[in-house]
């Protein structure tokens, strides 16, 4: 009886005890945010120049599109009289990679100007002389391409087997530009120089060394255009050999001609003599 | 012994017992009578109070009940006396963490200070109540908030 | 015969003895005042954002507590997962890597926060070699932010 007694009290006792009820503590949320970027697939060249033109895939302006990272090759050309100083892109000198005239770009990855600064060219010696030849592309004759010689500007156009010729070039920097329906096929930096022979030789920043012999008339060239790379390369130089009877100006052999004044000379005056002799007998 | 036992038995039932008094034919005479009453009341102090949630027209949050203290049908005091319900407090809940809340008691409109008079009685057969405002501003902590008030009843003369 | 009158007189007495009555009057009590507040708090995170193209900071945002009332052992955790690339729309190869960091320039993973007003600013960054390798396209990646209630 005690025993039921106890343990009902205990009952009694556990159903009226309270119980801490505790608030919920919050539960962990997640939310996303969303980052994201539009690279453009394109990016503009501006060009500053003065006394100087650049051509891009053969065209010449002042603005470019060129694709996002891609390799644009520049062709960078001095107006006549002048010649390159300077070529900056986004302010840092390229100068030294200009070869043959051209300038690679490295991976376009933003918009970019391209700055170029010309001076004049120096006075050439008054001595001028012939530059002939023939273009080839892939071994056949380039025909009706026209050709444009600078310093001074010289205009011709290639015949039907791909002849040109330009008179009275003077030694010097010069440039050559093909052109095919006014856009720029192939270009050639070239030093005209004066030699005891006639040659070619390529430089290490792409220009050429055309040597001419100073006893011929000119030189005769084999320029091979490669329009992907849009050059045109002198593969052979011949001397253009000087007319053989004398031209006016013609100084050659000079002391050969005195010799023949005076032996002539000589025998006019015997052959009067003689002829007056005659007379008094 | 049992003769002594029995004599005080007898004094004792003498001394207790009513005796009538039969009026003699006499002229005059006095008895006092008398008897006493005393106190009866019963005071219920509820166990415990929750503060709920309120929240004004202007946002303000608030923690507030009311709380009552009740007498029982048929208290009796003497005449001039009172029941006087006092509660002693430091005001301030607390949780187990360590956070503090301070609260107001308020009777009759005014505020309660510890010692302080919260509720009134008097002689009334039917049953009374007081009651009492308790409230708290809203914390700068969450918890579980607590505090035990001690409710002291005591009769007082007017 | 006394003892029976002793035994009827004993009962006499007691049946008659008045006993006061004392009332059982109530002297006091004890009353537990509680209340139960529940952990509450609002915290705002950063929004989507659009990088600017070759921009190497951009701002992010800030996670900022703008409500909180929570237990005094206790703080709000926010922790930023990411995978630390911009993915290409098209192609899932092309990436271009970034950083979320603080206002001390920390890359910032995780912070607590306890009071209203707590905050964090945070900022996007891509170095200028990743934007200049970075191929053409959309890119975008999800950063999650999850907040939760931890002990101190």
């Amino acid at each position: 009886m005690k025993k039921i007694a106890a343990l009902l009290l205990c009952f009694l006792l556990l159903c009226t005890s309270g119980v801490t009820a505790f608030a919920a503590e919050p539960e962990a949320e997640e939310t996303n945010t969303v980052i994201s970027v539009t690279v453009p697939d394109s990016h503009k060249i501006t060009v500053s120049a003065e006394n100087a033109k650049v051509f891009y895939e053969g065209v010449s302006g002042e603005e470019f599109t060129v694709e996002r990272l891609s390799t644009p090759r520049l062709l960078i050309r001095a107006e006549s009289g002048k010649a390159i100083k300077s070529v900056t892109l986004g302010g840092v000198d390229v100068t030294a990679l200009l070869h043959g005239g051209y300038l690679d770009l490295a991976p376009v990855y933003e918009d970019k100007v391209i700055t170029i600064t010309t001076e004049d060219e120096p006075v050439a010696p008054k001595d001028t002389y012939t530059v002939k030849g023939k273009v080839t592309l892939n071994g056949q004759p380039l025909a009706e391409a026209q050709l444009e010689l600078r310093s001074t500007l010289k205009t011709t156009k290639t015949d039907k087997e791909g002849n040109f010729v330009f008179t009275d070039v003077e030694p010097g920097e010069h440039s050559l530009t093909a052109l095919k329906d006014s856009k720029v096929i192939g270009y050639l930096s070239f030093e005209l120089k004066k030699d005891n022979k006639a040659d070619v030789a390529l430089l290490e920043d792409g220009t050429y060394t055309v040597s001419i012999d100073q006893n011929g008339a000119g030189v005769e060239l084999h320029l091979v255009l490669n329009e992907e790379a849009g050059t045109l390369a002198p593969t052979k130089a011949v001397t253009v050999q000087k007319p053989s009877t004398p031209q006016t100006g013609d100084n050659t052999n000079l002391s050969w001609w005195w010799l023949l004044a005076v032996l002539s000379a000589t025998c006019i005056v015997v052959l009067e003599t003689y002829r007056r002799k005659k007379k008094v007998k | 012994m049992k003769k002594l036992f029995a004599l005080i038995l007898t004094v004792c039932l003498l001394a207790t017992m009513s005796v009538t008094a039969l009026a003699a034919n006499t002229t005059g005479g006095s008895t006092e009578v008398s008897f006493n009453v005393d106190h009866t009341y019963t005071v219920t102090i509820p166990a415990a109070v929750e503060l709920a949630k309120e929240t004004a027209g202007d946002g303000t949050v608030t923690y507030e009940n009311d709380y009552t203290i009740g007498a029982n049908a048929g208290v009796r005091l003497k005449k001039n006396e009172c029941i006087e319900v006092t509660v002693a407090s430091d005001f301030e809940m607390t949780t187990t963490e360590g956070a503090t809340l301070a609260y107001t008691i308020t009777a009759e409109g005014a505020a309660v200070a510890t010692g302080g008079v919260v509720a009134e009685f008097e002689t009334n057969k039917a049953e009374q109540t007081a009651t009492i405002h308790i409230a708290a501003n809203d914390p700068d902590y969450a918890g579980e908030y607590k505090d035990t008030v001690t409710f002291t009843v005591a009769v007082k003369t007017n | 015969m006394k003892k029976l009158f002793a035994i009827v007189l004993t009962f006499a007495l007691l049946a008659s003895l008045s006993v006061t009555a004392f009332a059982a009057n109530t002297t006091g009590g004890y009353a537990d005042i509680t209340t139960s507040i529940a952990p509450t708090y609002t915290v705002t995170i950063p929004a989507d954002v659009n990088v600017a193209f070759n921009a190497t900071e951009t701002a992010f945002g800030t996670i900022e507590v703008t409500a909180s009332q929570i237990h005094p052992d206790k703080c709000i955790k926010v922790e930023v997962t990411s995978d630390g690339k911009l993915e290409n729309s098209i192609d899932a190869t092309k990436v271009i890597p970034y950083a979320i960091k603080d206002s001390q320039g920390a890359a910032f993973t995780s912070a607590t926060y306890l009071t209203e007003g707590d905050k964090t600013e945070l900022s996007i960054h891509i170095t200028a070699n990743d934007w200049n390798a970075a191929y053409a396209g959309d890119y975008s990646d999800t950063v999650t932010f999850t907040v939760s209630y931890e002990n101190k």
